[in-house]
């Protein structure tokens, strides 16, 4: 793969990239950080690029493992990733949030109650304006379990809002 | 898009029925049919879908794969004309100091040192050619013949 077929199909994802990582570790310098570094690494496996039928996807999955690395390596926690995601807190601290404090901590807000699963299918689909087609294909889960999640996720978040009478979930 | 349109396609998110088309025309307009709580949410997710990393971010990572990149060095004309002239100069004191190869007399009369064997072998080469030479006088008898009967013809003629 070239620079120019590097620029052409792999650099337009790096903001939805950023907002994924973003939406992870909620540290907009570390989520660059990140970005870059999943830039590198694709750049250096882009022998393998040729055989990926979905690129963004692959993209997605790298960064998704990256970003709750370097969670797990801020929070000094010696733990696997699945703990990391069910742990999840942000890692959102008063001195990353200096820029866009008030979005973040909304975002934040939004998603601290949602399961690991509601919590990632949310993330992709209101964060990053994925269809459900496309979750299902970065996650690997099958319809009604994206139709499921993102139902639950939208109402546990109405919930926080106030607006839902009768919620069970 | 009308206030009414907006409250439907809330009602339609919330029950996680709503198309991504409406979700981004609902985030694209002023959300004045959405509750005030509910707008603050529209409209967070709206900011944090336009955060971006900007052309600086493209600038230093393309800049970094370029430099990871193999380069393809072009060769300087110049530089071909030397080489080329190098070459011919090696090919030319390569040829100039090559042995110059002595062809070996191999005669086999003068290796034959019997004189009766040599007598023998002579008697053959000298018979051979003298019936070459018969050869070629018949073909010169045939040749006068042909030129009588020429002339023959044209002073008949």
């Amino acid at each position: 793969m070239s620079t120019e077929q590097f620029k052409k199909d792999i650099l337009p994802f790096q903001d939805k990239l950023y907002r994924y990582a973003l939406s992870i570790v909620f540290d907009m310098e570390l989520a660059k950080d990140i970005v870059q570094e999943v830039l590198l690494k694709v750049w250096a496996k882009r022998a393998e690029l040729e055989t990926i039928d979905n690129k963004e996807a692959w993209c997605i999955r790298i960064t998704r493992n990256l970003s709750y690395d370097k969670l797990k390596l801020s929070h000094r926690k010696n733990v696997g990733l699945e703990f990391a995601e069910n742990e999840w807190d942000g890692g959102l601290t008063p001195s990353n949030l200096t820029e866009n404090k008030d979005l973040m901590a909304a975002i934040y807000d939004s998603m601290k109650d949602l399961s690991a699963q509601q919590r990632e299918i949310f993330r992709l689909r209101d964060l990053l304006g994925y269809s459900n087609k496309e979750i299902k294909e970065i996650l690997g889960l099958n319809d009604s379990q994206v139709k499921v999640n993102l139902f639950r996720a939208r109402q546990k978040i109405k919930l926080k809002l106030g607006k839902l009478i009768n919620y069970e979930g | 898009m009308k206030a009414k349109k907006q409250s439907e396609i809330v009602e339609k998110y919330w029950e996680g029925k709503s198309r991504q088309a409406e979700e981004q025309a609902l985030l694209n307009s002023d959300l004045s049919g959405v509750a005030t709580d509910e707008k603050a949410y529209f409209e967070s997710i709206k900011q944090f879908s336009e955060l971006s990393l900007g052309s600086d971010f493209e600038a230093a990572i393309l800049e970094k794969i370029s430099a990871d990149e193999p380069k393809i060095r072009q060769l300087n004309p110049s530089w071909l004309l030397k080489i080329a002239a190098v070459f011919a100069l090696g090919l030319s004191f390569y040829f100039m100091y090559q042995p110059i190869p002595v062809l070996e007399e191999s005669n086999e009369i003068a290796a034959i040192e019997d004189p009766e064997e040599a007598f023998e072998v002579t008697k053959q080469a000298l018979l051979l050619i003298s019936e070459k030479l018969n050869k070629a006088s018949a073909v010169d008898v045939g040749l006068d013949k042909f030129e009588d009967a020429r002339n023959k013809i044209k002073q008949g003629s």
